[in-house]
């Protein structure tokens, strides 16, 4: 439900982007009843799906795949974990260049397919792995699903965020959350933010730039210092959690320089990676 | 290291290893083994004559290919093979009600006899309180000279010998593992497993390079109780494993310890039902050292624990931790406890914004008040 609701809060679609969009669906013989597409796509493919199905092919027609469709939308992938790792490998090259290349001995095709890729998976098979102690799974059984996801594909995730079971007071009633169209409005204007640097969003940033566009406050850097000299932050990461820090300040409408409290949540939607085999963030 | 005149000769040894990779419950290898050497009992099983074995069922199994592969296994083997009734056999499981026919190890045997031994066992499973305990109780026990005995898998036993293993040393660490002492484990396991090795002894009843089937893990908890003489159970989940360890303790008439823990935690289920039905409760080293002592004056011939661990609690030498400055800091604090909470929780329970929070629990986090495990906080154990 959490990631469905990620497509509201989505900037809508610029036409030019929305031509594209329309295009690849046309193509796909998905159904276009409402005419141009105006609002980002939302692609939800069951784990059981085939890699052509995912990504793309097929021996007569080539079609375009759930990644392409999925195109300036969101991929959303639920049980990550049991999705084939073959499957998953195959999201790292259209993750990283936004465009998927299939080759066959007939033709070869080049599918837009920049896309928002959101992932939902338990701890551990037997999901109980989220309450302290409550979960049963043999070692063997944890190291196997954990090595499913490959270390290449959990680095290209941002964000992580560890969801415990609801209890029943979450679930009736307690506190409502923001409206979408209230978080979609600061979305917006950090996508704007973005823009006026020159990039579609912060995740684009060269790693030049970060000193520029996204400077440190004296103790944010201090933070992040601690972190690096304790091994608890890589190299690669630092330039993640800037940029996310960069991201969290847009949101809040902070000014130009990242303060200590967005380095902090930075490195706590970093951390939760490590739930997956992830050793440092 | 033992007199070569006080172990198996090497012929001894690879007739042992054979029959011990028959795969058979140690029951019936050691019935194999009554009256008979190693190589008298494989004799008379490829012939079809041993008394224990009339009908010749093992006949099949006993081949020249298994034998082969024992011999040339025990070439430069480090693992040393001790069978029970032969030089070597140590004494602490010989009196034993249910002993294993043949022993396969690594590390001095001799370094566990005439030292007070408590078992460290619990869930796989188990909380980051379960962890911490279990290691304290490890390393603790270990310095004051008594000798840890786990059984090396994930969860409670990890953390106890973790610990031991880091202690200074006084006694050493012993493993009886439900495994062959070469088996293939997760990278962490194997590591923990060459420490143990390192500066204590592994025990095993299966033959390097065997296969060993699951209710293999019950049978070795036997082995455990047998040698020790306190079994702590740290955490225990309801029909947990190391139950089979506390039916084997007190069918020996060991005695049988448990670490209360919350009543809504189920890593503690297991526990808090042996202390209802009479276990004795233990919250540290301490307790344990007092337990080792009655335990010692019951039975003259356990050896008493070594000065050291008083059963108080008093001075048990926590750090200080120094809370760090600011309002919200505070507040943080206060809305964690030690049961792990993600960073949305605790942000719902304090009522600030995100940032806020996540900045107060790095910096509860460098001052050890706080420990995030996968994204998880909970107050720090220790």
């Amino acid at each position: 439900m959490l990631a469905s609701r990620l497509p509201g809060i989505l900037p809508a679609l610029e036409r030019e982007d929305a031509l594209e969009v329309t295009r690849v669906h046309s193509a796909a013989g998905v159904g276009l009843d409402a005419g141009l597409a105006v609002r980002p796509p939302f692609r939800a493919p069951h784990h059981g799906s085939t890699d052509v199905s995912l990504v793309g092919g097929g021996s007569t027609w080539l079609r375009p795949g759930e990644i392409s469709l999925a195109h300036r939308g969101v991929l959303f992938l639920d049980e990550l974990g049991e999705f084939s790792p073959r499957v998953l490998d195959m999201l790292r090259q259209p993750l990283e260049e936004g465009v998927v290349r299939i080759r066959r001995a007939r033709a070869a095709v080049d599918l837009p397919a920049r896309f928002l890729l959101v992932g939902a998976m338990n701890p551990c098979p037997c999901g109980e792995g989220s309450t302290d102690g409550g979960c049963r799974c043999s070692d063997l059984a944890r190291a196997r699903y954990a090595r499913r996801l490959s270390a290449p594909l959990l680095d290209r995730f941002d964000l992580a965020v560890a969801l415990a079971r609801p209890d029943v007071e979450q679930l009736l009633g307690g506190p409502r959350g923001e409206a979408t169209s209230v978080v979609a409005e600061r979305v917006r204007r950090a996508r704007w933010l973005a823009h006026r640097r020159g990039v579609r969003s912060n995740a684009a940033i060269q790693t030049g730039e970060l000193d520029v566009v996204a400077p440190l406050s004296s103790d944010a850097r201090d933070l992040l210092e601690r972190r690096l000299r304790a091994g608890s932050l890589s190299a690669r990461g630092l330039h993640r959690v800037r940029k996310v820090a960069r991201t969290i300040a847009d949101l809040d409408n902070a000014g130009p320089t990242i303060g200590v409290r967005q380095v902090a949540e930075a490195l706590q939607l970093r951390a939760a990676r490590n739930a997956l085999g992830v050793t440092s963030r | 290291m033992s007199d070569a005149r006080l172990v198996p000769s090497d012929t001894d040894a690879a007739y042992a290893t054979a029959l011990a990779s028959l795969g058979l419950s140690p029951g019936r290898l050691r019935k194999l083994l009554i009256d008979h050497s190693p190589a008298g009992a494989w004799q008379a099983l490829a012939e079809g004559r041993h008394p224990r074995d009339p009908e010749g069922a093992l006949r099949t199994r006993v081949t020249p290919a298994v034998l082969r592969v024992a011999f040339a296994s025990r070439g430069s083997s480090p693992v040393a093979v001790r069978v029970l009734g032969l030089p070597g056999y140590p004494a602490s499981l010989a009196g034993d009600i249910d002993p294993p026919a043949v022993l396969f190890a690594v590390g001095d045997l001799d370094a566990w006899e005439r030292r007070p031994r408590v078992a460290i066992v619990g869930t796989r499973s188990a909380t980051a309180s379960g962890r911490a305990v279990a290691a304290e109780l490890g390393s603790a026990l270990a310095d004051a000279g008594v000798v840890v005995i786990s059984g090396l898998a994930r969860g409670i036993d990890s953390a106890a010998h973790g610990a031991v293993v880091q202690s200074s040393g006084a006694a050493p660490p012993v493993a009886v593992l439900g495994t062959a002492v070469d088996a293939k484990v997760t990278a962490a396991q194997a590591v923990l497993r060459q420490k143990v090795a390192a500066v204590g002894v592994l025990v095993s009843e299966l033959p390097p390079g065997a296969v060993g089937a699951r209710w293999w893990f019950a049978v070795r908890n036997r082995v455990m109780a047998a040698l020790a003489h306190v079994v702590v159970v740290v955490e225990c989940h309801e029909n947990g494993g190391a139950l089979h360890t506390v039916a084997a303790a007190r069918r020996r008439g060991v005695f049988v310890a448990a670490v209360p823990g919350s009543t809504r935690s189920p890593a503690s289920a297991g526990t808090n039902a042996l202390l209802v039905q009479g276990a004795h409760a233990v919250r540290d080293a301490g307790d344990v050292m007092a337990l080792l002592t009655s335990a010692a004056t019951n039975h003259p011939e356990i050896p008493g624990p070594a000065a050291g661990v008083s059963s108080s609690r008093s001075g048990s030498g926590r750090p200080v931790r120094h809370m760090p400055a600011g309002d919200a800091t505070r507040t943080v604090r206060s809305a964690l406890d030690h049961d792990p909470a993600s960073l949305d929780v605790v942000v719902q329970r304090c009522g600030l914004a995100v940032g806020e929070v996540a900045l107060a629990l790095e910096r509860l986090a460098d001052s050890g008040i706080a420990v995030s495990e996968h994204g998880w906080w909970s107050l720090s154990v220790d």
